[in-house]
């Protein structure tokens, strides 16, 4: 970083003359809310230029950030997100072995790495931080990880003061792989400036006191980020079409070829812009929120996939959990090598991923908008830190995710309904948790980078979605919403943490249900979130006996009574059934058991699940034919639901259905072997 | 003309092969039970008394799949990987019918004799076994010299391409070329077959290298007629679809009739693969093909 600094500042301020003009355009930006939403702590003015061969983003960028609390804060801690990339040593690559989602950093050319280097750092009117900037490893000290910086102050920012600092940066963008990055002419700008960390204060979270929470770029984790007022001009060829986060609000040719668009964005956490002169651009829009979708040209026909899907999840939310606020929402499709930015999520803006010919009954596409788009409620508005829970905001938007996709595609056609294959999204989460080989392998609540031996997806996203749905089973749909509502009037923009969820979780039901379900529903949390055990219940059987009603003499001295048989009360047999449950699993969850009798009569009774065996005795004219435990699917965590029911009288068609499949398909494989002779 | 000649005297053949297809179907049967019995034992025993299972009765049920995999799928693993074996192990079978297929076709009054069949399984099986054995291997060396650089052609492609179509339709043109070659190979073991067959000859490449020679020189004759005989199984495999979904298997009844229309398609492949070998005979010895020594 240091050795090309100096000749680089000659430069900027060449650089910086350049882009006067577009300080003028941040300075008239429209305002887009009459009240900030949030209370706008780290806000940027930023104005860069892309430079498509060398792909590289110079610039520079005023940033305001408020002391909130009541310390005074001598030290300043940014995120340099790119730095991930700059060797095999970061601790991006150490963790991620060089990959995400099955995409591979390509290290064959020098121009795949990605950097982004300070080039000047100083107070306005005040102290030059250049030379004070240090590169920290808050989280592992791995020395050669530099994608957190540390500045002290000479002069500390007092409670509710501003401060306001100047800074030149560079940035290059790697060969995408994960998330930000170039492929050919295209670019996906994201975590690409320097980016000031969150100063927590005292009480917030779960800081004791005040303290920077400014993580490094792990391979699980995303981000965490204070709201802000973002002014940005992009400048770039005029041949680019450009997508960013916010609103534009100017296009400005420069008449060198270039030119200069100027995006405004309020109350959000973060900016991040796509650029590509392939895009053909489709447009929607729903209430008012203008919708466009930046597509590449083989997938246009896949527009309306798009614009569906995310009118129903902008419906969906706004039904169901509470308003969006944002004027416009911009969907970017990446090409297919740039497939390792697809499905990303940034405030107002995100990217999703299609591939050409993909027959509708395979709903990717419209999986990854509804949940990209939803992130703009817990990633977005809610802001909960990810690196440190990140269920918080993929395993909330996972949960509305496969609800939106069930209400609307079908709740066992919404992943894949393909040649009579069905999958619904919430059963294909479900069985991404209660199908892994070690259920039990960490708990949901973990710092993202400490899943050390695996489990963060599955944990994070799956586990988290069907405990979601389990407290949906337990506590009903509607008291579900009240307290998502209340969770996100209560919390937006303002960075709840797991604990701010749970206090909403017990108000509610204590409220709604006093205590049937307990003091609290801590004991809920403390299994399915701090935990790590798992839950089975299990019926194991079913004894029906007749009852033989009294023969012979019993007496006293004063009385005689004589029984014998066909005296006409034993026109009638009763029956004594008895169903037998086992909780194998250690997670104890309140259970339904669905009782079925020959008379045709089924009771519905219910269980604390807490014994490790429960009886259910009849004594009845009627014989029970089976009974079921959960019989409404409510307890989701349930990792095996065959084992949930019994009866007395087995019936073999199923089996015999894949008998005869099985015998056909045995025999149409000897046969096709066959045929290669 | 003589393609058409052969087509319908393949028919034929394969119409008054019921016999011979009977004693085929049996066998194939017979072995798919010794799979299947136990696999429907397994199957009773893993689910139990449950009743979960009755959800994949009328419809594919993604949840009780799922879970009766994670709870089971060891089991079933086991008779997919047996159901493979078998397959590998029916290979040899094919073999020992060809020969069979081949007397009982060739013996002019059409009439079946079990005798004559089994003599015909065991005089030709070695020299097929050889044969087979030739064909498994070519057809191998095929798929590596058009698939390994196919491979390369597409990763060398993604670095290149902007989308993913064109990466399709190099894909799509790989495949079929493998495919028309597939097919020739097929074409040339049968009548590598029928040349061994005819001539009694135990000279497998030399048949291998005369059958080539037939089928390229008369080309577009012995790969019509395969082609048009191919759009027999085809056509049954759609119409097997449609049925299955016109019947479904949801009750009693209709898991027997489809176990009768399942049953009635494998008894038709048997027909079929009798029917390609019959045309190909008659179209061989039509063009008075005898030449080999």
């Amino acid at each position: 970083m240091k050795p090309h600094r100096r000749f680089l500042s000659i430069q900027y301020y060449i650089f910086s003359l350049y882009l006067l003009p577009s300080f003028c355009g941040i300075a008239l930006a429209q305002q887009l809310f009459n009240s900030p939403l949030s209370d706008r702590i780290a806000s940027y003015d930023i104005s860069v230029k892309l430079n498509p061969e060398k792909k590289t983003i110079t610039g520079t960028e005023t940033l305001n950030w408020k002391n909130s609390s009541t310390d005074k804060i001598s030290e300043l801690r940014f995120h340099l997100y790119l730095n991930a990339f700059k060797n095999t040593k970061s601790t991006f690559i150490q963790e991620s072995s060089g990959q995400l989602r099955g995409d591979e950093m390509d290290i064959s050319s020098g121009l795949n790495w990605g950097w982004i280097d300070v080039l000047s750092m100083k107070v306005k009117n005040g102290e030059d931080l250049t030379n004070k900037i240090k590169f920290i490893q808050p989280d592992d000290n791995n020395k050669d990880d530099q994608t957190v910086i540390s500045i002290l102050l000479q002069k500390p920012v007092l409670p509710a003061q501003t401060i306001t600092l100047q800074i030149n940066f560079e940035s290059k963008l790697p060969k995408v792989f994960a998330r930000s990055g170039f492929s050919d002419d295209f670019f996906l700008a994201g975590q690409w400036f320097p980016k000031i960390g969150v100063y927590e204060k005292a009480g917030e979270r779960y800081a004791a006191k005040g303290q920077w929470n400014c993580h490094q770029y792990h391979a699980n984790s995303e981000f965490y980020a204070d709201f802000g007022v973002y002014n940005v001009n992009i400048s770039i060829p005029n041949n680019f079409k450009v997508g960013a986060v916010g609103v534009l609000q100017n296009e400005r040719q420069n008449g060198d070829g270039t030119k200069t668009l100027t995006f405004h964005a309020e109350d959000v956490i973060d900016f991040a812009w796509t650029a590509s002169p392939r895009f053909k651009i489709a447009e929607a829009k729903w209430k008012n929120v203008k919708i466009k979708v930046f597509l590449q040209p083989e997938h246009y026909a896949q527009a309306d996939r798009h614009i569906n899907s995310v009118i129903y999840a902008l419906e969906y939310f706004d039904k169901y959990v509470g308003k969006y606020p944002y004027p416009n929402l911009t969907i970017v499709d990446p090409p297919l090598r740039a497939a390792g930015s697809a499905g990303m999520e940034y405030p107002t803006f995100f990217t999703a991923g299609c591939y050409w010919g993909m027959p509708s009954g395979i709903k990717f596409t419209e999986v990854v908008v509804v949940h990209e788009f939803g992130h703009n409620y817990f990633q977005g508005m809610l802001a909960t830190n990810e690196f440190e829970e990140a269920w918080m905001d993929e395993g909330f938007n996972t949960y509305y995710e496969t609800r939106i996709m069930d209400h609307y595609y079908g709740k066992h056609t919404s992943y894949v309904d393909l040649f009579g294959i069905h999958i619904g999204d919430g059963e294909y989460l479900r069985e991404d948790y209660t199908g892994m080989s070690n259920p039990k392998i960490a708990p949901v609540f973990l710092n993202s980078w400490q899943y050390i031996n695996g489990g963060y997806g599955e944990m994070t996203y799956s586990k988290t979605t069907t405990w979601m749905y389990t407290l949906e089973g337990i506590l009903g749909q509607k008291v579900m919403d009240e307290i998502m509502q209340i969770y996100f009037k209560r919390w937006q923009f303002k960075h709840p943490c797991g604990k701010d969820f749970i206090a909403i979780v017990n108000e509610i039901v204590r409220k709604d249900y006093g205590n049937k379900f307990g003091e609290n529903m801590n004991w809920f949390f403390d299994e399915v979130l701090y935990g790590t055990n798992i839950c089975d219940y299990k019926l194991e059987n079913i004894t029906v006996g007749r009852i033989e009603l009294p023969k012979g003499i019993y007496d006293s001295v004063t009385t005689k009574k004589y029984y014998k048989l066909n005296d006409g009360q034993n026109d009638k047999p009763n029956y004594n059934s008895n169903v037998l449950i086992y909780r194998l699993g250690e997670v104890a969850m309140p259970v339904e058991i669905l009782v079925h009798f020959d008379s045709g009569q089924e009771i519905l009774e219910t269980w604390d699940g807490r014994d490790r065996t429960y009886n259910l005795i009849y004594n009845k004219p009627a014989k029970v034919i089976w009974a079921k435990v959960d019989p409404y699917n409510k307890i989701s965590m349930d990792v095996n639901r065959i084992n949930n029911s019994y009866t007395t009288e087995p019936e073999s068609t199923v089996i015999n259905k894949y008998f005869a499949k099985f015998l056909f398909w045995v025999e149409n494989i000897m046969l096709s072997i066959g045929s290669l002779f | 003309m003589k393609i058409f000649k052969a087509y319908f005297a393949g028919l034929k053949s394969a119409g008054k092969s019921q016999k011979t297809a009977a004693v085929i179907y049996a066998v194939i049967f017979l072995l798919a039970l010794v799979l299947a019995i136990p696999f429907h034992t397994a199957l009773l025993s893993q689910t139990g008394n449950s009743i979960a299972l009755h959800a994949l009765l009328k419809h594919f049920n993604y949840t009780i799949f799922s879970d009766f995999m994670n709870s089971s799928g060891k089991v079933i693993n086991i008779f997919i990987l047996a159901a493979l074996w078998m397959g590998i192990f029916y290979f040899l079978f094919t073999v020992f019918f060809t020969g069979g297929i081949l007397n009982v076709l060739s013996n002019g009054n059409g009439k079946f004799s079990i005798m004559s069949f089994l003599w015909g399984c065991g005089k030709y099986f070695f020299r097929f076994f050889r044969l087979g054995i030739y064909l498994l291997i070519i057809q191998f060396l095929m798929a590596v010299i058009i698939f390994f650089p196919l491979s390369k052609i597409l990763s060398a492609n993604y670095e290149v391409t902007l989308n993913e179509a064109s990466l399709f339709y190099i894909f799509l043109t790989g495949v079929l070329i493998f495919a028309v070659i597939f097919i020739l190979i097929l074409i040339i073991g049968d009548y590598a077959k029928i040349i061994l067959f005819n001539n009694d000859s135990k000279k497998v490449i030399r048949a291998i290298g005369k059958s080539f020679q037939f089928v390229f020189k008369h080309l577009s004759g012995t790969y019509t007629l395969y082609i048009l005989i191919l759009t027999a199984p085809v056509l049954l495999i759609i119409f097997y679809f449609l049925l299955d979904n016109a019947v479904g298997m949801i009750s009693g009844f209709t898991i027997f009739i489809m176990f009768l229309i399942q049953q009635a398609f494998i008894w038709l492949r048997i027909l079929i693969k009798i029917w390609f070998l019959g045309s190909e005979l008659s179209f061989y010895k039509n063009l008075n093909e005898y030449n080999i020594q």
